[in-house]
């Protein structure tokens, strides 16, 4: 790293830069302390909740929180805090779920369209220009409502709509990487498409697919939690915090903890997972700006 | 210039058709029987069946769709299953209700967002940065109506500060009534110089658009801190530092206007997210907007009402898209020219 | 010849940036009039010493010590405001890639008559004749203020900023790399310009660049740095003929326009 380097790439400086760096790494350790506690709160669910998500009881119902019932109980004297415990074994799962579908359609769509091209790579990025062209959520809730209620016809409804904003990050890299070169020169030798795939096309992605897949975790888990705020997702007694909030919403604002708790669990999820995307971007991929859905 | 505008138009219309085709497939292949709903419970077999013919959904698919979308040209968009009437007059009635509160949501987190945003990058690194960035993330990690019910709770039940439904006060329409022109009450009691009304719209209008607002504000937060930090360090601000600009010059015209390029477009995204989040909001702000309507279409599974709403936010995301395209090839000359 | 008062001097300029020193120059001098190059591979502490003439490396929190002195008045130790008087309008600094050394959004008078008016040149209306009168200088038709710089090509572009200078006038230009990211005839032209505007304005010009064909072509006398330090200066001719130095020599060995056949 030399100074004419530093100087024309980037007029903050070193001294700045790693102080920047310190700076993104303390957003990204809190970011991560916060995704290990969730984590860590879902695994461990069953010795910290005190009861069953779904354990009736009749005669607590609507109970304030209180040293026995640390969120209050809800309608059917269910423990909120039982409840919201277990959550973290809903929203952040079908996050996941959802990430992983997208990149399995989305990364060999956007391989196929860079690497290869031709025809057949002008139409996968024709069809998801339209996709891009409009804002998920809104595709998310169209395809959920025509769909039976539940967490599968979510997890589905979201994937349809994720996938190909991963296609188009790993279009932009496999096109540069296929016009090196070092690939020319590997495909002129008889090294196959797949190994060439493998070693130069998708580590060259990898950065910037693990970076746009932490910034997306919160994103999805704020589109899940308001389809099932809508009636469209979890259905009763799945424990899951946008179908908490909504059913919390009939007894608001007499009994405020119905609502305030579980939607303080997602905030508190969403928030992480930003930070966390946030602090790896600034590490790995100072470069891009924020991207919105 | 214009070929420019022409290509965008075309790719516009390609997605409003693509999205339509989309949504109507998926409603249409899924199970679950529209003539049944639409015929009602207590239907026949041959009232059912008649009712299929009379919507078309005995034809192919490809029919179907070539005969909503000459449907959709000539302002038929279907009839809304649970308000049995015109989906396109439906929507004509809600949808200002709702743009005004989008616009107004929009106007706020600019406001406050884009001199947040350069507050960020000026002290970038130090403690103001560091708040308003924790503020942004916050921002745009609550969910809508979760910070809906929770401001309800605060500066109604709490506070006893704002009103939480409605647009105005339903008892100035005895002693204030409200003449009608753009449906939008703020602007019909402004251009009708409705004082009490216009007061009550207002009061009306905070917390709603605030709830809206706080996406769009962490959105454009981020991206104009992001976008003057890259600007900064850019090799024509160098060349300016270089010909003596003080710094104030530097960062506040010549990094600025640049920096706010690729905010202009984010704003059209921005837009269209929170529109769609006002199906969360207005149901719990009683607000008789789109939003309410969507959300009772989908909880009657009204597809051509969902159809319906679909189309039209794709037509005004295009039209944003458009318009913000334009402004784009204005501020930025590189746009225009290539 | 003897030596007249130089214009700009730089002595035991130190360069120092996150505590790792970039730069060490023991002197370097101008005359005025006179075109000094400064050789050597990227890395080697050219444009940070550009920069540290201009003031500019405490933006990228670089530490300069040492003396550089512009007509006998220290500028290390000037302030913020002494500096900005300095640049462009004393100093003047033109770079590598002239069309994104032009800011994209602004026309290219608007930034041309600010500049003027920001250094006392004139009102509005005189900024902008003188502004005309300095582009039929550089031989560029006067209407390019009205461009956008993406409507300008690499060689107008840097003609607008070395007509800045001018307008500006500047007493001293810093050109980093001027011709490097332009096409052979246009480089040809710019190095034409950049010697006739010495010669009818007696402009000091410190030229940086890799190229030493270039430098042979325009300057007087030649500095070659290594590693942040200069290691051969003399005049052009014989540095470039006859090298003393061995990092020298290799520099000039990989240049085949070199070494007495016409450039």
């Amino acid at each position: 790293m030399s100074a004419e380097i530093l100087v024309t790439a980037d007029t903050e400086g070193a001294l700045q830069a790693i102080r920047r760096g310190l700076r993104a790494n303390r957003l990204l350790a809190i970011g991560l302390v916060m995704a290990l506690l969730i984590v860590l709160v879902a695994i461990l669910a069953p010795l910290l909740a005190p009861e069953a998500p779904d354990a009736v009881h009749p005669l607590q119902t609507l109970l304030p929180p209180s040293s026995a019932h640390w969120f209050g109980t809800d309608q059917l004297g269910r423990d909120l805090f039982s409840r919201v415990v277990y959550g973290a074994r809903i929203s952040p799962v079908i996050a996941f779920l959802v990430l992983a579908i997208s990149c399995a359609v989305g990364i060999p769509l956007g391989i196929a369209a860079g690497y290869y091209g031709g025809r057949i790579g002008e139409v996968i990025m024709r069809v998801t220009d339209v996709f891009l062209a409009f804002p998920a959520l809104l595709l998310a809730l169209a395809l959920a409502a025509v769909l039976p209620p539940s967490l599968g016809s979510v997890t589905l409804a979201v994937s349809v709509t994720w996938w190909p904003w991963y296609t188009r990050l790993v279009r932009a890299q496999a096109a540069s990487v296929a016009g090196r070169p070092f690939v020319e020169g590997a495909k002129a030798s008889g090294v196959s498409d797949l190994r060439i795939l493998l070693r130069h096309v998708l580590p060259n992605s990898l950065t910037p697919l693990i970076v746009q897949v932490s910034l997306d975790v919160s994103a999805v888990i704020l589109t899940v939690s308001a389809l099932s705020f809508l009636g469209l997702g979890a259905q009763d007694p799945t424990p899951e915090w946008g179908l908490m909030v909504s059913q919390g919403q009939v007894y608001f604002p007499g009994q405020w903890w119905l609502v305030t708790f579980p939607g303080a669990a997602i905030v508190f999820t969403a928030v992480a997972f930003n930070l966390l995307g946030d602090g790896l971007r600034d590490v790995l991929d100072p470069r891009r700006l924020v991207t919105t859905r | 210039m214009s070929r420019y505008l022409l290509r965008r138009v075309a790719l516009a219309v390609l997605v409003v058709v693509g999205v339509v085709v989309l949504t109507f497939v998926i409603a249409r292949v899924i199970p679950g029987d529209p003539a049944a709903s639409w015929a009602g419970p207590h239907a026949s077999r041959q009232e059912i069946a008649q009712v299929r013919t009379e919507l078309g959904l005995d034809l192919p698919l490809p029919q179907q769709i070539l005969r909503y979308f000459s449907g959709v040209l000539r302002g038929n968009w279907g009839t809304s299953i649970h308000t049995h009437q015109p989906v396109l007059s439906d929507i004509m009635d809600r949808a200002p209700a709702s743009i005004e509160l989008v616009v107004t949501a929009i106007v706020i987190a600019l406001v406050v967002g884009l001199p947040l945003g350069l507050a960020s990058a000026r002290w970038a690194h130090r403690a103001p940065d560091g708040l308003i960035r924790i503020g942004a993330v916050f921002a745009v990690s609550m969910p809508a109506f979760w910070l809906a019910l929770i401001l309800q709770l605060v500066f109604f039940q709490r506070l006893h500060v704002l009103p939480v439904a409605g647009q105005y006060d339903p008892n100035l329409d005895y002693t204030h009534p409200l003449t009608q022109y753009t449906r939008m009450v703020v602007v019909d009691s402004l251009i009708t110089a409705n004082w009490a009304v216009l007061r009550s719209g207002l009061s009306h209008l905070v917390l709603p658009a605030l709830v809206v607002a706080s996406y769009p504000f962490g959105v454009i937060t981020r991206m104009v801190r992001g976008s003057e930090l890259d600007t900064l360090g850019e090799d024509h601000v160098r060349a300016t530092r270089a010909l003596g600009f003080p710094e104030r010059a530097i960062f506040g015209r010549f990094a600025l206007k640049p920096a706010l390029v690729p905010v202009v477009s984010v704003i059209a995204l921005v837009f269209a997210y929170s529109l769609v989040n006002t199906f969360l909001v207005e149901t719990i702000f009683d607000w008789p907007g789109l939003g309410s309507y969507a959300a009772d279409s989908i909880s009657s599974l009204d597809t051509p009402a969902i159809v319906g709403i679909t189309l039209f936010i794709a037509v005004i995301y295009v039209i944003a898209n458009l318009i913000v395209d334009l402004v784009q090839a204005w501020v930025d000359p590189r746009i225009a020219l290539s | 010849m003897s030596a007249p008062e130089p214009r700009l001097a730089l002595r035991d300029v130190a360069i120092d940036i996150a505590g790792r020193r970039i730069v060490e120059l023991g002197r370097l001098e101008l005359a005025p009039g006179e075109v000094v190059g400064l050789a050597g591979e990227s890395g080697s502490g050219k444009s940070m010493t550009a920069l540290a003439i201009l003031g500019l490396t405490r933006s990228i929190g670089a530490q300069v010590r040492g003396s550089i002195r512009l007509d006998g008045a220290e500028l290390v130790d000037a302030s913020e405001a002494e500096l900005r008087g300095i640049r462009g309008r004393r100093i003047a600094m033109i770079f590598q890639s002239p069309v994104s050394s032009l800011n994209p959004v602004f026309r290219v008078g608007d930034v041309f008559t600010r500049a003027l008016r920001l250094h006392g040149l004139g009102s509005k209306a005189e900024a902008k004749d003188r502004a005309r009168l300095a582009l039929q200088e550089v031989l560029l038709a006067p209407d390019l203020l009205e461009r956008y710089p993406s409507q300008l090509s690499g060689g107008q572009a840097q003609r607008v900023a070395i007509a800045m200078a001018l307008a500006l006038r500047s007493e001293v230009l810093v050109a980093d790399e001027p011709t490097s990211a332009l096409d052979v005839t246009v480089q040809q032209e710019i190095l034409d310009l950049l010697r006739r505007v010495r010669d009818e304005t007696g402009m000091s010009v410190l030229c940086i660049s890799h190229d030493l064909a270039v430098l042979a072509e325009l300057c007087d006398r030649v500095a070659v740095m290594q590693g942040g330090r200069i290691v051969e200066t003399g005049p052009a001719r014989t540095v470039l003929t006859d090298p003393r130095d061995d990092y020298t020599k290799e520099l000039v060995a990989a240049v085949p326009r070199l070494g007495g056949g016409p450039a």
